[in-house]
């Protein structure tokens, strides 16, 4: 009689030990999180105060969101971000394809080179990128971030789709190139449609790196075509830093990345790590 | 079989743009660092910038820094993320609404984990003294401004934000394991931490392995949690190569000197990178 309760209390104990774990976890890794909001929404003398309970005020946002400039960074981000991840899309695909497709000599080694591209620190190529926008006219436009921002995607993209390509079977391709298909219409309507899901998951997490990239938004922009993250930390000004301000236009720029990263929750770790593990 | 100028067609675009976005920028880094080039002196000079750091007291600080940060960032990452994945792989309700919570420190933008620790580490407003006061009733800390504690401070940074991924990455590593080999070792007596030690431990070396490689390259390259926390004050204190290079560059527009640094980390980089294809490859 004493024996199975004894194992049951123990399984109820183990239980219980896990839940306070896994809720001790969660509080260590979101509590800095949820400061951050609860002090967006603060007063401004509130931020002093260790409070959990407080009224909140959207005063924060809303001087956030009606300074032009924020509102532009904002814009330029969205622009950088899309057009970056759609221009790396659009070359990366028909590279990919040819990896995955066509047997030729060295494409393995290839697919390595292109992979190590991706590794270079960003220091090397900021410090010739700076000297040479600054020459031809690129420094502070949007155009320039965008050119260097579809570089810094365009291995990712070429890596995460072989995996994507190479689950789309080739005899599927070949039937419709026996149906008279060209080997593009064959891709536009056979391979893209199959693999959607991948591409626009591998959209998201190109978005996403583009939208939090910092050194060379930094290095390369002036006024004109700063992006969010870096707006937000120009909100440390010199004399003090206006905290709830700061806080505000955190939320903000997290806000849309936020959404994206828990759509794509499922394939972040398979993509953070090249594919490397598969979902 | 396929016609060469298919595969052209189909190379071409991606392996220009690379060429021209990531090996000509390179190769200019490379020739530059053989050069003096500040703002009224652009001249060829040979090794002299090489020589010029490897004279430099503060460029060894940097590396020490470096080293420091790389190692035991990654070292703690893996600790706790080993912890958090044998947790999280128990069963449990919520499971996939608490992985939301964990995840959310890696997606949210660098700059913004960076701000939220200056002001957790605030000396008069910062949560984490207000923290330590509760509970041992002494004064505050300056953290980011004390050189002793600023190190571990910005490693603090990097911790927070990356155990969720080492966690993750081995959690999916554990969830490959064999249930039946496991099984029968504990069929055959083996305890929980012979079982760890000697099945689940070697079995999901590959993806510890992959894991603490792309941890150290990217660790290696940390940016915004030093340069936005102390901007690798106090003295020299977080001063990583990374940052020293930044700030040769761009605030004492040293473009020679920064170069050469920047190529003597694109060695070590290149080094990580090497075995991180070697462990690719084995798959």
């Amino acid at each position: 009689m004493l024996e199975p309760m004894r194992k049951e209390a123990r399984i109820a104990f183990r239980q219980l030990l896990i839940y306070v774990l896994v809720v001790f976890v969660i509080l260590v890794f979101f509590l800095p999180v949820y400061w951050v909001v609860i002090t967006a929404f603060k007063h401004g003398s509130e931020v002093f105060e260790y409070r959990f309970i407080f009224k909140p005020t959207v005063d924060n946002f809303k001087s956030v969101l009606t300074e032009a400039s924020f509102r532009r960074y904002y814009y330029n981000s969205l622009v950088v971000s899309s057009v970056s991840t759609l221009l790396a899309l659009l070359i990366g695909f028909p590279l990919s394809y040819a990896l995955i497709r066509f047997g030729f000599r060295g494409r393995e080694n290839l697919s390595f080179w292109i992979l190590s591209l991706r590794m270079i620190p960003p220091i090397v190529v900021a410090i010739p990128f700076f000297l040479m926008f600054k020459k031809i006219g690129f420094f502070d436009t949007l155009t320039g971030l965008i050119l260097i921002y579809t570089n810094f995607n365009l291995p990712f993209v070429v890596w995460i789709l072989r995996g994507f390509i190479e689950n789309v079977p080739v005899e599927l391709e070949e039937a419709a190139m026996i149906d008279g298909c060209s080997r593009w219409s064959a891709l536009r309507f056979v391979t893209v449609p199959i693999s959607l899901v991948g591409i626009v998951t591998v959209a998201i997490l190109c978005f996403i790196f583009v939208w939090n990239e910092f050194l060379f938004a930094l290095v390369l922009t002036g006024v004109k075509s700063r992006t969010v993250t870096v707006a937000v930390f120009s909100f440390m000004g010199f004399a003090e830093i206006s905290w709830g301000l700061m806080c505000a236009a955190s939320v903000l720029a997290s806000a849309p990345i936020v959404v994206f990263g828990i759509v794509v929750r499922k394939q972040l770790i398979s993509g953070l790590t090249f594919g490397a593990l598969k979902e | 079989m396929i016609r060469r100028k298919e595969l052209l067609f189909f190379l071409m675009p991606a392996l220009s743009y690379l060429v021209i976005f990531s090996i000509y920028p390179t190769v200019y880094t490379w020739f530059i660092s053989f050069r003096s080039y500040r703002i009224f002196e652009n001249k060829f000079v040979g090794f002299e910038n090489y020589i010029v750091l490897f004279r430099d007291s503060v460029f060894y600080i940097s590396l020490a820094n470096t080293l420091f940060y790389v190692v035991v960032a990654v070292g703690i990452e893996f600790l706790l993320g080993l912890a958090i994945a044998l947790l999280f792989n128990q069963n449990f309700k919520g499971k996939s609404v608490a992985i939301i919570f964990l995840m959310l420190p890696m997606i949210i933008p660098p700059v913004v984990s960076a701000l939220t620790f200056l002001m957790l580490y605030d000396p008069t407003l910062g949560l984490v003294n207000y923290v330590i006061k509760l509970l041992f009733g002494f004064s505050t800390v300056s953290w980011l401004t004390e050189p002793s504690t600023a190190k571990w401070a910005v490693v603090s940074i990097d911790v927070w934000q990356w155990t969720p991924f080492v966690a993750l990455v081995l959690l999916a590593g554990l969830q490959y394991l064999p249930k039946e080999t496991l099984e029968a070792a504990r069929i055959d007596g083996a305890n929980s931490f012979q079982l760890f030690y000697r099945i689940t431990l070697p079995l999901i070396k590959r993806v510890v392995i992959i894991a603490l490689l792309f941890r150290l390259v990217e660790a290696f390259k940390a940016f915004e949690s030093i340069y936005i926390t102390t901007k690798g004050g106090p003295g020299y204190a977080t001063r990583t190569l990374n940052i020293y290079s930044y700030l040769k560059a761009f605030e004492f527009l040293k473009f020679g000197e920064s170069s050469a640094m920047a190529i003597i980390m694109l060695f070590v980089a290149s080094f990580l990178v090497m075995i991180l294809i070697k462990v690719f490859r084995s798959a």
